[in-house]
Protein backbone atom coordinates (compact mmCIF):
# COMPACT_ATOMS: atom_id res chain seq x y z
CA UNK A 1 0.00 0.00 0.00
CA UNK A 2 1.39 3.39 -0.94
CA UNK A 3 0.55 6.41 1.19
CA UNK A 4 1.64 9.75 -0.20
CA UNK A 5 4.37 8.13 -2.17
CA UNK A 6 5.71 6.06 0.73
CA UNK A 7 5.25 2.32 0.72
CA UNK A 8 3.64 1.02 3.96
CA UNK A 9 3.24 -2.56 5.00
CA UNK A 10 -0.33 -3.70 5.59
CA UNK A 11 0.76 -5.65 8.62
CA UNK A 12 0.75 -3.27 11.55
CA UNK A 13 2.94 -4.20 14.55
CA UNK A 14 -0.11 -4.21 16.81
CA UNK A 15 -1.59 -7.10 14.84
CA UNK A 16 1.19 -9.34 15.98
CA UNK A 17 -0.31 -9.10 19.46
CA UNK A 18 -2.65 -12.01 20.03
CA UNK A 19 -6.30 -11.12 19.39
CA UNK A 20 -8.33 -10.53 22.51
CA UNK A 21 -11.74 -11.83 21.41
CA UNK A 22 -12.54 -15.16 22.95
CA UNK A 23 -13.69 -16.73 19.72
CA UNK A 24 -10.70 -15.57 17.74
CA UNK A 25 -8.17 -17.18 19.99
CA UNK A 26 -6.05 -19.96 18.63
CA UNK A 27 -5.45 -21.78 21.89
CA UNK A 28 -1.88 -22.59 22.71
CA UNK A 29 -1.42 -26.32 22.23
CA UNK A 30 -0.64 -27.96 25.52
CA UNK A 31 2.41 -30.10 25.12
CA UNK A 32 4.86 -28.09 23.08
CA UNK A 33 8.39 -29.06 23.98
CA UNK A 34 9.88 -26.61 26.50
CA UNK A 35 6.39 -25.46 27.36
CA UNK A 36 6.90 -23.98 30.78
CA UNK A 37 4.56 -21.78 32.86
CA UNK A 38 4.57 -18.18 31.76
CA UNK A 39 4.84 -14.94 33.62
CA UNK A 40 4.02 -15.20 37.28
CA UNK A 41 4.53 -18.94 37.29
CA UNK A 42 8.09 -18.59 36.04
CA UNK A 43 8.93 -15.99 38.62
CA UNK A 44 7.76 -18.09 41.52
CA UNK A 45 9.45 -21.17 40.01
CA UNK A 46 12.78 -19.34 39.79
CA UNK A 47 12.51 -18.13 43.37
CA UNK A 48 11.49 -21.56 44.64
CA UNK A 49 14.45 -23.23 42.89
CA UNK A 50 16.86 -20.77 44.49
CA UNK A 51 15.43 -20.92 47.99
CA UNK A 52 14.63 -24.63 47.77
CA UNK A 53 18.11 -25.48 46.60
CA UNK A 54 19.64 -23.60 49.49
CA UNK A 55 17.28 -25.15 52.02
CA UNK A 56 17.58 -28.74 50.82
CA UNK A 57 21.35 -28.87 50.53
CA UNK A 58 21.83 -26.65 53.57
CA UNK A 59 19.76 -29.14 55.53
CA UNK A 60 21.72 -32.08 54.16
CA UNK A 61 24.92 -30.20 54.98
CA UNK A 62 23.64 -29.60 58.51
CA UNK A 63 22.88 -33.33 58.91
CA UNK A 64 26.43 -34.12 57.76
CA UNK A 65 27.60 -31.53 60.27
CA UNK A 66 25.81 -33.26 63.14
CA UNK A 67 27.09 -36.62 62.00
CA UNK A 68 30.74 -35.68 61.47
CA UNK A 69 30.83 -32.81 64.02
CA UNK A 70 32.65 -30.41 61.71
CA UNK A 71 31.24 -27.29 63.36
CA UNK A 72 29.39 -25.42 60.60
CA UNK A 73 31.66 -26.00 57.61
CA UNK A 74 29.46 -28.68 56.08
CA UNK A 75 26.38 -26.50 56.43
CA UNK A 76 28.13 -23.66 54.63
CA UNK A 77 29.29 -25.95 51.84
CA UNK A 78 25.75 -27.31 51.60
CA UNK A 79 24.32 -23.80 51.23
CA UNK A 80 26.77 -22.89 48.49
CA UNK A 81 26.26 -26.17 46.62
CA UNK A 82 22.52 -25.86 46.94
CA UNK A 83 22.57 -22.34 45.60
CA UNK A 84 24.72 -23.45 42.68
CA UNK A 85 22.25 -26.24 42.00
CA UNK A 86 19.35 -23.82 42.15
CA UNK A 87 21.00 -21.44 39.70
CA UNK A 88 21.79 -24.34 37.33
CA UNK A 89 18.16 -25.45 37.50
CA UNK A 90 16.86 -21.98 36.72
CA UNK A 91 19.21 -21.65 33.78
CA UNK A 92 18.33 -25.09 32.42
CA UNK A 93 14.56 -24.97 32.96
CA UNK A 94 13.77 -21.32 32.42
CA UNK A 95 16.79 -20.00 30.56
CA UNK A 96 16.61 -21.90 27.34
CA UNK A 97 14.90 -19.77 24.73
CA UNK A 98 12.01 -21.36 22.86
CA UNK B 1 39.41 -1.77 80.00
CA UNK B 2 37.13 1.27 79.94
CA UNK B 3 35.04 1.78 76.86
CA UNK B 4 34.37 5.32 75.73
CA UNK B 5 31.55 4.35 73.40
CA UNK B 6 29.94 1.08 72.45
CA UNK B 7 27.39 -0.17 70.02
CA UNK B 8 25.22 -3.07 71.03
CA UNK B 9 23.31 -5.40 68.85
CA UNK B 10 23.84 -7.76 66.03
CA UNK B 11 26.50 -7.02 63.44
CA UNK B 12 25.00 -9.80 61.34
CA UNK B 13 21.95 -7.62 60.88
CA UNK B 14 24.11 -4.69 59.75
CA UNK B 15 25.99 -7.05 57.45
CA UNK B 16 22.84 -8.36 55.83
CA UNK B 17 21.49 -4.86 55.37
CA UNK B 18 24.63 -3.82 53.55
CA UNK B 19 24.66 -7.05 51.54
CA UNK B 20 21.15 -6.46 50.26
CA UNK B 21 22.05 -3.20 48.51
CA UNK B 22 23.93 -4.75 45.59
CA UNK B 23 21.45 -7.43 44.56
CA UNK B 24 18.60 -4.96 44.99
CA UNK B 25 20.13 -2.64 42.43
CA UNK B 26 21.13 -5.58 40.23
CA UNK B 27 17.68 -7.13 39.99
CA UNK B 28 16.24 -3.69 39.38
CA UNK B 29 18.60 -3.24 36.45
CA UNK B 30 17.66 -6.61 34.95
CA UNK B 31 13.95 -5.96 35.02
CA UNK B 32 14.41 -2.36 33.88
CA UNK B 33 16.29 -3.65 30.84
CA UNK B 34 13.55 -6.17 30.11
CA UNK B 35 10.80 -3.58 30.37
CA UNK B 36 12.72 -1.15 28.15
CA UNK B 37 13.46 -3.75 25.51
CA UNK B 38 9.83 -4.89 25.50
CA UNK B 39 8.72 -1.28 25.16
CA UNK B 40 10.97 -0.73 22.18
CA UNK B 41 10.09 -3.99 20.44
CA UNK B 42 7.16 -5.93 21.92
CA UNK B 43 7.63 -8.99 19.73
CA UNK B 44 10.97 -9.66 21.35
CA UNK B 45 9.50 -10.06 24.84
CA UNK B 46 9.05 -13.80 24.61
CA UNK B 47 12.58 -14.25 23.32
CA UNK B 48 14.28 -12.20 26.01
CA UNK B 49 12.27 -13.57 28.95
CA UNK B 50 14.57 -16.59 29.55
CA UNK B 51 17.50 -14.24 30.00
CA UNK B 52 15.56 -12.30 32.60
CA UNK B 53 15.32 -15.43 34.71
CA UNK B 54 18.98 -16.31 34.29
CA UNK B 55 20.03 -12.84 35.37
CA UNK B 56 17.55 -12.81 38.24
CA UNK B 57 18.71 -16.19 39.53
CA UNK B 58 22.41 -15.41 39.50
CA UNK B 59 21.95 -12.03 41.18
CA UNK B 60 19.43 -13.22 43.72
CA UNK B 61 21.82 -16.01 44.69
CA UNK B 62 24.02 -13.44 46.38
CA UNK B 63 21.13 -11.85 48.22
CA UNK B 64 20.02 -15.25 49.51
CA UNK B 65 23.58 -16.04 50.55
CA UNK B 66 23.44 -12.83 52.55
CA UNK B 67 20.44 -13.88 54.55
CA UNK B 68 21.64 -17.46 55.02
CA UNK B 69 25.11 -16.55 56.22
CA UNK B 70 23.61 -13.83 58.35
CA UNK B 71 22.11 -16.58 60.46
CA UNK B 72 25.15 -18.84 60.31
CA UNK B 73 27.62 -16.16 61.35
CA UNK B 74 25.40 -14.52 63.93
CA UNK B 75 26.71 -16.68 66.75
CA UNK C 1 -16.74 -7.78 66.72
CA UNK C 2 -18.80 -6.53 69.62
CA UNK C 3 -16.12 -7.27 72.18
CA UNK C 4 -13.69 -4.75 70.76
CA UNK C 5 -16.33 -2.08 70.29
CA UNK C 6 -17.37 -2.38 73.93
CA UNK C 7 -13.78 -2.16 75.08
CA UNK C 8 -13.25 0.95 72.96
CA UNK C 9 -16.42 2.51 74.34
CA UNK C 10 -15.14 1.90 77.85
CA UNK C 11 -12.15 4.10 77.05
CA UNK C 12 -9.44 1.51 76.54
CA UNK C 13 -7.94 0.17 73.35
CA UNK C 14 -6.01 -3.08 73.46
CA UNK C 15 -3.06 -1.72 71.56
CA UNK C 16 -0.90 -3.10 70.00
CA UNK C 17 -3.03 -5.77 68.31
CA UNK C 18 -1.70 -9.30 68.50
CA UNK C 19 -2.43 -12.73 67.12
CA UNK C 20 -5.00 -13.14 69.91
CA UNK C 21 -7.20 -10.65 68.09
CA UNK C 22 -7.60 -13.18 65.30
CA UNK C 23 -9.29 -15.69 67.59
CA UNK C 24 -12.94 -14.75 67.62
CA UNK C 25 -15.37 -15.64 70.42
CA UNK C 26 -17.27 -18.84 70.10
CA UNK C 27 -20.92 -18.59 68.99
CA UNK C 28 -22.10 -22.09 69.81
CA UNK C 29 -21.84 -22.55 72.79
CA UNK C 30 -22.10 -18.84 73.36
CA UNK C 31 -19.01 -17.30 74.93
CA UNK C 32 -17.31 -20.56 75.84
CA UNK C 33 -13.57 -20.37 76.35
CA UNK C 34 -11.21 -22.31 74.10
CA UNK C 35 -14.04 -23.61 71.97
CA UNK C 36 -13.50 -22.63 68.35
CA UNK C 37 -15.88 -24.93 66.51
CA UNK C 38 -18.63 -22.47 65.63
CA UNK C 39 -17.35 -18.91 65.43
CA UNK C 40 -17.91 -16.02 63.07
CA UNK C 41 -15.53 -17.76 60.65
CA UNK C 42 -17.87 -20.73 60.38
CA UNK C 43 -20.77 -18.42 59.58
CA UNK C 44 -18.66 -16.60 56.99
CA UNK C 45 -17.72 -19.79 55.19
CA UNK C 46 -21.34 -20.93 55.13
CA UNK C 47 -22.45 -17.55 53.84
CA UNK C 48 -19.75 -17.61 51.14
CA UNK C 49 -20.79 -21.07 49.97
CA UNK C 50 -24.46 -20.12 50.08
CA UNK C 51 -23.94 -16.89 48.17
CA UNK C 52 -21.98 -18.63 45.41
CA UNK C 53 -24.45 -21.48 45.00
CA UNK C 54 -27.48 -19.21 45.00
CA UNK C 55 -25.85 -16.69 42.67
CA UNK C 56 -24.90 -19.14 39.97
CA UNK C 57 -28.15 -21.09 40.27
CA UNK C 58 -30.36 -18.02 40.13
CA UNK C 59 -28.57 -16.35 37.24
CA UNK C 60 -28.74 -19.52 35.16
CA UNK C 61 -32.32 -20.44 35.95
CA UNK C 62 -33.65 -19.70 32.46
CA UNK C 63 -30.66 -19.03 30.26
CA UNK C 64 -31.46 -17.07 27.14
CA UNK C 65 -29.44 -16.65 23.99
CA UNK C 66 -29.44 -12.88 24.47
CA UNK C 67 -28.43 -12.77 28.12
CA UNK C 68 -30.22 -10.82 30.79
CA UNK C 69 -28.11 -8.58 33.01
CA UNK C 70 -27.65 -11.16 35.77
CA UNK C 71 -26.87 -13.91 33.28
CA UNK C 72 -24.38 -11.63 31.55
CA UNK C 73 -22.63 -10.95 34.84
CA UNK C 74 -22.29 -14.63 35.69
CA UNK C 75 -21.15 -15.37 32.16
CA UNK C 76 -18.56 -12.61 32.37
CA UNK C 77 -17.05 -14.10 35.50
CA UNK C 78 -16.95 -17.57 33.98
CA UNK C 79 -15.68 -16.19 30.67
CA UNK C 80 -12.90 -14.25 32.34
CA UNK C 81 -11.66 -17.30 34.25
CA UNK C 82 -12.08 -19.61 31.28
CA UNK C 83 -10.39 -17.37 28.70
CA UNK C 84 -7.77 -15.51 30.67
CA UNK C 85 -6.80 -18.26 33.09
CA UNK C 86 -7.73 -21.72 31.83
CA UNK C 87 -7.23 -21.42 28.10
CA UNK C 88 -4.38 -18.94 28.41
CA UNK C 89 -2.35 -21.20 30.69
CA UNK C 90 -3.35 -24.71 29.69
CA UNK C 91 -4.50 -24.34 26.11
CA UNK C 92 -7.44 -26.11 24.55
CA UNK C 93 -7.73 -28.66 27.34
CA UNK C 94 -8.18 -25.80 29.77
CA UNK C 95 -11.91 -25.70 29.19
CA UNK C 96 -12.17 -28.98 31.14
CA UNK C 97 -10.79 -27.27 34.24
CA UNK C 98 -12.66 -24.00 33.89
CA UNK C 99 -15.48 -24.94 36.33
CA UNK C 100 -12.97 -25.82 39.06
CA UNK C 101 -11.01 -22.62 38.50
CA UNK C 102 -14.15 -20.49 38.47
CA UNK C 103 -15.28 -22.01 41.75
CA UNK C 104 -11.83 -21.58 43.25
CA UNK C 105 -11.51 -17.99 42.09
CA UNK C 106 -14.98 -16.97 43.26
CA UNK C 107 -14.67 -18.73 46.60
CA UNK C 108 -11.29 -17.17 47.38
CA UNK C 109 -12.59 -13.79 46.21
CA UNK C 110 -15.70 -13.91 48.41
CA UNK C 111 -13.87 -15.16 51.50
CA UNK C 112 -11.12 -12.58 50.98
CA UNK C 113 -13.71 -9.86 50.52
CA UNK C 114 -15.05 -10.46 54.02
CA UNK C 115 -11.95 -8.62 55.23
CA UNK C 116 -13.35 -5.24 54.20
CA UNK C 117 -17.12 -5.80 54.39
CA UNK C 118 -18.65 -4.08 57.44
CA UNK C 119 -19.79 -6.32 60.30
CA UNK C 120 -17.46 -9.12 59.12
CA UNK C 121 -14.19 -7.23 58.78
CA UNK C 122 -11.96 -10.30 58.92
CA UNK C 123 -11.27 -12.89 56.29
CA UNK C 124 -11.41 -16.61 57.11
CA UNK C 125 -8.25 -16.90 55.02
CA UNK C 126 -6.34 -15.15 57.79
CA UNK C 127 -6.33 -18.51 59.54
CA UNK C 128 -3.90 -20.87 57.83
CA UNK C 129 -6.42 -23.74 57.79
CA UNK C 130 -8.59 -22.44 54.96
CA UNK C 131 -5.83 -21.59 52.45
CA UNK C 132 -4.12 -24.83 53.43
CA UNK C 133 -7.13 -26.93 52.40
CA UNK C 134 -7.50 -25.04 49.13
CA UNK C 135 -3.80 -25.54 48.41
CA UNK C 136 -4.06 -29.26 49.21
CA UNK C 137 -6.96 -29.59 46.76
CA UNK C 138 -4.97 -27.94 43.98
CA UNK C 139 -1.91 -30.03 44.88
CA UNK C 140 -3.76 -33.33 44.76
CA UNK C 141 -5.44 -32.24 41.53
CA UNK C 142 -2.32 -31.37 39.59
CA UNK C 143 -0.50 -34.50 40.71
CA UNK C 144 -3.49 -36.69 39.89
CA UNK C 145 -3.86 -35.11 36.45
CA UNK C 146 -0.15 -35.61 35.79
CA UNK C 147 -0.16 -39.23 36.89
CA UNK C 148 -3.27 -39.98 34.90
CA UNK C 149 -1.85 -38.33 31.77
CA UNK C 150 1.67 -39.72 31.85
CA UNK C 151 1.49 -42.84 33.95
CA UNK C 152 2.92 -43.06 37.45
CA UNK C 153 6.63 -43.62 36.74
CA UNK C 154 6.87 -41.39 33.71
CA UNK C 155 5.19 -38.50 35.51
CA UNK C 156 7.79 -38.48 38.26
CA UNK C 157 10.58 -38.96 35.76
CA UNK C 158 9.28 -36.01 33.77
CA UNK C 159 8.77 -33.83 36.82
CA UNK C 160 11.99 -34.58 38.65
CA UNK C 161 14.67 -34.90 35.98
CA UNK C 162 15.76 -31.59 34.49
CA UNK C 163 17.63 -31.30 31.20
CA UNK C 164 21.20 -31.40 32.48
CA UNK C 165 24.27 -33.61 32.07
CA UNK C 166 24.07 -36.83 34.07
CA UNK C 167 26.84 -36.01 36.51
CA UNK C 168 25.04 -32.96 37.94
CA UNK C 169 21.68 -34.73 38.29
CA UNK C 170 22.25 -35.94 41.89
CA UNK C 171 22.68 -32.32 42.89
CA UNK C 172 19.57 -31.16 41.07
CA UNK C 173 17.00 -33.87 41.74
CA UNK C 174 16.50 -33.20 45.48
CA UNK C 175 16.06 -29.52 44.67
CA UNK C 176 13.47 -30.31 41.99
CA UNK C 177 11.59 -32.68 44.26
CA UNK C 178 11.54 -30.17 47.10
CA UNK C 179 10.50 -27.34 44.81
CA UNK C 180 7.71 -29.20 43.03
CA UNK C 181 6.21 -31.33 45.76
CA UNK C 182 6.78 -29.32 48.91
CA UNK C 183 7.27 -25.66 48.10
CA UNK C 184 4.37 -25.44 45.64
CA UNK C 185 1.47 -26.29 47.95
CA UNK C 186 3.18 -24.59 50.88
CA UNK C 187 3.69 -21.34 49.02
CA UNK C 188 0.16 -21.37 47.60
CA UNK C 189 -1.28 -21.57 51.10
CA UNK C 190 1.16 -19.23 52.82
CA UNK C 191 0.92 -16.56 50.11
CA UNK C 192 -2.83 -16.24 50.57
CA UNK C 193 -2.66 -16.56 54.35
CA UNK C 194 0.12 -14.01 54.80
CA UNK C 195 -1.58 -11.42 52.59
CA UNK C 196 -4.88 -11.69 54.45
CA UNK C 197 -3.23 -11.80 57.87
CA UNK C 198 -1.03 -8.81 57.18
CA UNK C 199 -3.87 -6.80 55.66
CA UNK C 200 -6.10 -7.34 58.66
CA UNK C 201 -3.24 -6.60 61.05
CA UNK C 202 -2.51 -3.30 59.29
CA UNK C 203 -6.13 -2.21 59.53
CA UNK C 204 -6.17 -3.16 63.21
CA UNK C 205 -2.99 -1.21 63.94
CA UNK C 206 -4.22 2.01 62.39
CA UNK C 207 -7.74 1.80 63.76
CA UNK C 208 -6.81 0.84 67.31
CA UNK C 209 -3.83 3.17 67.22
CA UNK C 210 -6.13 6.08 66.57
CA UNK C 211 -8.22 5.19 69.59
CA UNK C 212 -5.17 4.52 71.74
CA UNK C 213 -3.72 7.92 70.96
CA UNK C 214 -7.05 9.59 71.65
CA UNK C 215 -7.36 7.86 74.99
CA UNK C 216 -3.79 8.65 75.98
CA UNK C 217 -3.92 12.39 75.37
CA UNK C 218 -6.82 14.42 74.02
CA UNK C 219 -4.46 16.82 72.21
CA UNK C 220 -3.46 13.94 69.93
CA UNK C 221 -6.86 14.04 68.26
CA UNK C 222 -5.57 15.37 64.88
CA UNK C 223 -3.00 12.55 64.76
CA UNK C 224 -5.80 10.10 65.45
CA UNK C 225 -7.71 11.48 62.49
CA UNK C 226 -4.63 11.00 60.29
CA UNK C 227 -4.45 7.43 61.54
CA UNK C 228 -8.05 6.82 60.57
CA UNK C 229 -7.52 8.35 57.15
CA UNK C 230 -4.67 5.86 56.71
CA UNK C 231 -7.15 3.13 57.61
CA UNK C 232 -9.40 4.24 54.76
CA UNK C 233 -6.49 4.30 52.32
CA UNK C 234 -5.37 0.85 53.46
CA UNK C 235 -8.88 -0.49 53.00
CA UNK C 236 -8.71 0.53 49.35
CA UNK C 237 -5.30 -1.14 49.04
CA UNK C 238 -6.80 -4.21 50.72
CA UNK C 239 -9.49 -4.32 48.05
CA UNK C 240 -6.79 -4.51 45.38
CA UNK C 241 -4.91 -7.22 47.30
CA UNK C 242 -8.13 -9.23 47.68
CA UNK C 243 -8.75 -9.45 43.94
CA UNK C 244 -5.07 -9.92 43.15
CA UNK C 245 -4.58 -12.79 45.60
CA UNK C 246 -7.65 -14.62 44.31
CA UNK C 247 -6.34 -14.22 40.76
CA UNK C 248 -2.80 -15.31 41.64
CA UNK C 249 -4.03 -18.41 43.48
CA UNK C 250 -6.08 -19.49 40.48
CA UNK C 251 -3.41 -18.64 37.90
CA UNK C 252 -0.75 -20.59 39.77
CA UNK C 253 -3.05 -23.61 40.13
CA UNK C 254 -3.64 -23.45 36.37
CA UNK C 255 0.09 -23.16 35.70
CA UNK C 256 0.82 -26.23 37.85
CA UNK C 257 -1.77 -28.23 35.94
CA UNK C 258 -0.24 -27.02 32.69
CA UNK C 259 3.16 -28.15 33.90
CA UNK C 260 1.74 -31.56 34.76
CA UNK C 261 0.20 -31.94 31.32
CA UNK C 262 3.22 -30.75 29.35
CA UNK C 263 4.95 -33.30 27.16
CA UNK C 264 8.53 -34.45 27.38
CA UNK C 265 11.32 -32.05 26.47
Amino acid sequence: MVVRGVRHSLVFPADIVRPVMADDQTPRPAGEPDDYPSGAGQGWTALSYLIGGMLVWGFIGWLVDQWLDTGGVATGIGFVLGMAGGVILVIRRLGTPT
Amino acid sequence: MDYVAAVEGSTAAIGYGLAAIGPGIGVGLVFAAYIQSTARQPESSRMTLPYVWIGFAVIEALALFGIAFGFIWAG
Amino acid sequence: MFGQANVLAAGQANFPPSVEDFYLPSILPWGAHDSYWITKFTLMIWIAVGVLIIFFLATYRNPKLVPTKKQWFAESIYGFVRNNISVDMIGHQGVRFAPYFTTLFCFVLVTNAFAIIPLFQISPNSHIAFPAILAVISYVLFNYIGIRHHGFGKYFKHALIPPAPWYILPLLIPIEAFSTFIIRPFSLAVRLFANMFAGHMLLLVFTLGGFAMLNANAWLAPVSVVSWVMTVALTLLEALVIVLQAYVFTVLSASYIQGALAEEH
